[in-house]
């Protein structure tokens, strides 16, 4: 199935499967597979079934809001975030099906390359105004923030 | 010869034109500014550079460099030094960078004029440039310019779907995109253009913001090989300010007219006949099996057996560094600022009014997988699974491991379907979409290899059709000779979508 082309004499072609046969008119003697016979004819794909998965994973409110609070993103609605979320994770469920045992995970895909250091000598600097060009708030060459330490999920002030 | 004649030509044409005086640089750009507000209801671009600021730039019309002037767009992902760079999202919208991109500042030192930058889905998430800031980018195939209907247009595919419209269109020669997970190539097929996404590390990333830290690569979008392979070597190499830019690894690619595919071991990876693929295509992929294979080349079928769990590797790292990488965006130094009485209030309004649902939903999933007690998982797990995937296709590759190897491109197609219409698109999710046509493509993201798109012929419907093409890692020559050639054995022919 591998070889693109073959010499057959007429008596491996009488018995040579179908593919092969259709070409007969281009030739008696050459019997050669064409590209477009190693284009699979039907899907690939193994069907992977629920019962494959392990069970799906149910996010409570609690968790959904403990995600949002690190990310300090979030949705208007709360249990519509819950069911993207839990969406998103059924999916991810799909690799837990595939063998991964004694693999390494791969950070990199220049993980057999080196990275070059250059010299250690200052080439650019001075560069304050162009990094304080775009910031909303700045005083003299600070960038001006609201006071820290108070988390979101201790505050009542949820952006709703 | 009409205006948009002489935007349609290939680069090599219009450099000897200007060489011998023919046109000048800024007979050129005044024609380029006129082609771009032609075609802006397709809404290609997010911004335009000013053209008195370009045509007083290029006023001394350097005939010693090697772009001569000549117009090009750069997607909005890119910095580009004080012109704004917003990557189609309110986070970036008044955003205005003070310097520019390696690959940006590599082409216009090269003679290269900026006209605009053009648009994207939001920070290149999404596969149909249909949500930014701006809205969405129309195909101009099949589009009625005359009577334009709001609800009947095909989308571009994405994320860089506006720069391929625009090198659709004649608004531009050639453009910069950026492939994550399939964003160069997708919008080069349904566009009918030619797409590179190179090898991961030949080109520099500096400047041009983070998506995947480990999958991003810059790209060029072009109608024909011969100027993608023209502004690959222009672009390639190693940048000292981009530390994953490989050292001594990238040649420049040299390129003739009919390249012979005698002997090229050309492999159909199997499993990307998967489900729903349309007819069309896999008739098309059966076509140019055939092309090569009567042109002298070996063709063998390959397998690749995780290809099925690339796009849930894809889904799974892409949200873990998307969450880390969007969680710069704090209205602190850049960006959109939303008011706070302190800081993590400040920062959690000014990321909820600045990012789109479809960004909010990657990053909150990408949390949810770093969490200490998934990363284990999920997050390793997916990086397992990816090397199993870089592993299948490094063994194809290679020279002289036996059975399913030795194979010099791969070809497979780029997407599932033609052009969808945009009140089909529309009807899904953006991370459903993404699923559904990245299916193809993210692979070569995942083990970081170059890979092509290529328009073949129409569709029934008379929307183009493309083929994809990939090789081993820095094999950008044989990469770029293989799609060369399918590209002169194909019937497919740019049209001027005139008026």
């Amino acid at each position: 199935m591998l070889h693109h082309c073959c010499r057959c004499n007429w008596l491996k072609i009488l018995f040579r499967s179908n593919f092969c046969q259709r070409k007969l008119s281009s030739s008696h003697f050459n019997c050669r597979l064409f590209g477009s016979d190693l284009v699979p004819s039907t899907s690939q794909w193994i069907e992977i079934k629920e019962e494959d998965l392990p069970s799906k994973t149910i996010l409570s409110l609690e968790e959904v809001r403990h995600v949002e609070n690190l990310a300090l993103v979030q949705y208007e609605d709360l249990n519509f975030e819950k069911t993207i979320l839990e969406d998103a994770i059924r999916f991810a469920d799909i690799l837990l099906t595939v063998n991964t045992d004694d693999v390494e995970p791969l950070y990199t895909v220049l993980e057999d390359e080196s990275l070059y250091l250059r010299e250690d000598i200052v080439t650019e600097g001075g560069s304050a105004e162009n990094i304080l060009k775009n910031a909303q708030s700045v005083m003299e060459d600070y960038f001006v923030a609201p006071p820290g330490n108070i988390a979101l999920s201790d505050s009542e002030h949820k952006s709703n | 010869m009409s205006s948009t004649d002489v935007l349609m030509k290939p680069l090599v044409s219009v450099l000897q034109m200007l060489r011998n005086r023919v046109i000048s640089t800024e007979e050129l750009l005044h024609r380029t500014y006129t082609r771009i507000n032609e075609t802006k209801s397709l809404n290609a671009f997010v911004s335009v550079v000013e053209k008195n600021d370009n045509l007083e730039f290029c006023i001394k019309d350097d005939r010693s460099s090697i772009l001569k002037g000549i117009p090009f767009a750069v997607k909005d992902n890119f910095s580009t030094r004080n012109i704004s760079t917003t990557c189609a999202s309110n986070m970036l919208r008044n955003y205005v960078p003070t310097y520019s991109a390696t690959v940006v500042k590599k082409l216009t030192d090269a003679g290269g004029t900026l006209m605009g930058k053009t648009n994207l889905d939001e920070f290149a998430m999404g596969v149909g440039t249909v949500d930014s800031i701006i809205g969405p980018t129309r195909n101009p195939w099949q589009y009625d310019f005359q009577h334009p209907n709001p609800d009947d247009w095909y989308i571009a595919g994405g994320s860089s779907g506006g720069s391929a419209v625009a090198v659709a269109t004649g608004a531009s020669y050639f453009a910069l995109g950026s492939d994550t997970g399939g964003s160069i190539r997708l919008p080069a097929s349904f566009c009918g253009v030619v797409g590179l996404k190179p090898t991961y590390g030949s080109l520099s990333r500096h400047g041009l913001i983070s998506l995947v830290n480990s999958m991003d690569v810059p790209g060029i979008l072009a109608r024909c090989v011969d100027d993608v392979v023209f502004i690959y070597n222009i672009l390639s190499g190693n940048d000292p300010r981009d530390s994953t830019t490989v050292q001594g690894k990238v040649e420049k690619v040299v390129m003739e007219e009919n390249p012979s595919v005698k002997d090229l071991v050309v492999g159909i990876p199997k499993q990307y006949y998967g489900p729903d693929v349309s007819p069309e295509i896999i008739d098309c992929w059966k076509w140019a099996a055939d092309t090569f294979s009567n042109n002298g080349a070996k063709v063998v079928e390959v397998s690749l057996p995780h290809t099925q769990y690339s796009i849930v590797c894809y889904h799974v790292l892409c949200c873990g560094e998307v969450a880390s990488n969007m969680a710069r965006y704090d209205g602190l130094q850049y960006g959109h600022r939303s008011d706070g009485g302190f800081t993590e209030e400040m920062y959690a309004k000014s990321r909820n009014e600045g990012f789109n649902e479809s960004v909010r939903g990657r990053i909150t999933a990408g949390n949810y997988f770093l969490l200490r007690r998934n990363y284990r998982k999920y997050y390793e797990k997916a990086q397992k699974v990816r090397r199993l995937i870089q592993t299948d296709i490094k063994k194809v590759f290679d020279k002289g491991s036996g059975k399913n190897s030795g194979v010099d491109v791969l070809l497979a197609p780029v997407t599932v379907s033609t052009a969808p219409q945009y009140k089909t698109f529309a009807q899904k999710t953006n991370s459903y979409r993404t699923v559904e046509h990245d299916i193809y493509t993210q692979s070569a993201n995942m083990a970081g290899v170059p890979a092509i798109s290529v328009p073949v012929r129409l569709s029934q419907a008379k929307l183009p059709i493309s083929l994809q093409l990939l090789a081993s890692n820095f094999n950008e020559g044989t990469l770029l000779r293989a799609a060369k050639f399918l590209e002169n054995a194909s019937s497919f022919q740019h049209p001027k979508f005139d008026f």
